[in-house]
């Protein structure tokens, strides 16, 4: 996206904050894929941040809890914060939009990620993002989503049903999204 | 694309619990059934305390509760729900029907009026005259019932950090003896009366008491504090669990907060819309998230109060009557 006005401040220009917009860094993904970002989009990792500062980097960051099309999407995400004059109501349009067409699978890889590179902003959008996915799902979808037998007893489980019967009213069809 | 969907999903425990925190508690009491280590998670005092905070807080949702209590046979309390937006701007309701477990339903030509409630944590707790108290968590349906009270006048509820419980509290006017009175607290926890005190004052508690900070408060007649005197009304409210004092001098009402012991000024209403009410008619409800606006019900209806810019604003919701605020809650009872 060709931008112009990229600074519309244009004064009073952070020389350190400048060049961290021109150094780049290369991420290496749990699968040997390498990406190539800024400097000043990878710190809004505050892992990523404090490996920079502890210069324990080096040239490549290995990062073996993530996989390359998580990677991907995470960075896809910084960029996009790290850009210059991009307003709050373009970054909340762009968050919705970032997680709107995840599959559950793919919203807890990111979840995941953005856990483990510390980044809150992401990490706060995907949560909530799953928790509304969930919120009118039946007691078997969440099962299966997330990998879970139950270990009720069929009695037990009536048991539970009954005490709180309402709560079982207005929920979806178990379809997958 | 990768087929992350068949991958084994493992949330960490706290990751898990930060995304259950963010459910309605319809949701969380339904998903109890999922596995004996959800039920355990979701139970934890720790996992409801987050609850309480995540979900109303961070969802900028406030929830208020109107009761509608005339006879026991039209016993429905509206339980409505206000979505609002950051700023306090905008808002969506959703109305849902809920019946207020009396003691006693059955009769239905005994009217029964609510004398006053207080709410805290989810917890709504009635007080009405001849009848046992209630104690009701209308997100979870759960409730309990008190001790018939002999005065259902200057009552408070709220919760007491230093016991980790929840009380009541009662002034009880003693007749034969001028200005003697009883102050009496009912603890949540034990089901029972926990302390007593006799008192007397030449001076009469108004309005509601309020549970803060490991203390019970009451306004008296006779003991308003700063520059007002004693024909200007006050009565004590809440606000974001800090205790505020509300005044009534002439056309304005001036809303006073009390912070570390300390009490300072934070706005005046102008009540020239409807000079007739008294104080009692102007409740505090909640700040907008950005704490630049109060919610406030005042002459039946709702309104955002802008403190910079001193400016009224009604919320268009239909029969906003005796509405308080309720968070959304996994509060045991």
């Amino acid at each position: 996206m060709a931008r112009k006005n990229r600074n519309p401040v244009g004064k009073n220009v952070d020389p350190e904050a400048q060049k961290k917009k021109t150094r780049t860094l290369t991420l290496k993904s749990s699968d040997g894929q390498e990406f190539s970002i800024s400097e000043s989009a990878a710190v809004l990792s505050i892992a990523i941040e404090n490996m920079v500062e502890d210069d324990c980097a080096g040239g490549v960051i290995p990062l073996p809890l993530v996989d390359g099309g998580t990677l991907a999407r995470v960075i896809t995400y910084l960029n996009k914060h790290a850009e210059d004059g991009a307003s709050d109501e373009e970054k909340r349009k762009f968050d919705e939009e970032f997680v709107s067409g995840m599959e559950m699978g793919v919203l807890f890889d990111v979840v995941l990620a953005a856990n483990y590179l510390d980044i809150r902003g992401l990490l706060r959008e995907v949560r909530r993002r799953i928790a509304d996915r969930m919120k009118n799902k039946s007691v078997e979808w969440v099962r299966k989503t997330f990998h879970i037998e139950s270990d009720f007893t069929p009695e037990e489980e009536e048991q539970m049903k009954k005490e709180f019967a309402w709560a079982w009213e207005g929920v979806d069809s178990d379809v997958d999204d | 694309m990768e087929s992350s969907s068949c991958r084994s999903v493992h949330l960490p425990l706290e990751l898990l619990s930060e995304v259950l925190t963010r459910l309605p508690v319809k949701s969380l009491l339904r998903f109890k059934c999922v596995s004996k280590f959800w039920v355990d998670l979701i139970n934890t005092p720790y996992f409801i305390s987050s609850h309480l905070h995540n979900y109303s807080k961070r969802r900028r949702r406030i929830n208020i509760i109107q009761l509608r209590l005339q006879r026991r046979y039209n016993n429905d309390g509206c339980f409505r729900t206000l979505h609002l937006d950051s700023a306090g701007n905008q808002y969506t309701a959703e109305a849902r029907n809920l019946t207020v477990p009396l003691y006693d339903p059955g009769d239905e030509n005994h009217y029964v009026f609510v004398a006053g409630t207080g709410t805290c944590n989810g917890l709504l707790c009635l007080w009405l005259p001849e009848e046992p108290l209630v104690f009701w968590n209308p997100s979870t349906h759960q409730y309990r019932h008190g001790p018939i009270l002999e005065c259902s006048t200057n009552c408070g509820f709220g919760y007491d950090q230093n016991s980790q419980d929840y009380k009541f509290a009662t002034m009880i006017y003693t007749i034969p003896i001028k200005f003697r009175y009883t102050c009496k607290m009912y603890s949540l926890k034990s089901g029972s009366w926990c302390y007593q005190h006799v008192f007397d004052s030449d001076s009469i508690p108004v309005g509601t008491a309020f549970v803060c900070n490991g203390a019970v408060y009451w306004a008296f007649t006779k003991g308003v504090p700063f520059e007002y005197s004693y024909r200007d009304s006050w009565r004590l409210d809440c606000l974001d669990n800090s205790l505020c004092g509300l005044f009534r001098v002439g056309e304005q009402f001036d809303v006073w907060m009390r912070k570390n012991d300390d009490w300072s000024k934070l706005f005046s209403i102008n009540q020239s819309v409807n000079a007739c009410s008294g104080t009692m008619s102007v409740k505090l409800l909640a700040y907008a998230e950005d704490g630049r606006k109060v919610l406030i019900s005042k002459s039946w209806a709702l309104h955002w109060y802008d403190i910079q810019e001193k400016t009224l604003h009604k919320i268009d919701v239909v029969h906003a009557a005796d509405s308080t605020k309720l968070s959304e809650s996994l509060v045991p009872l």
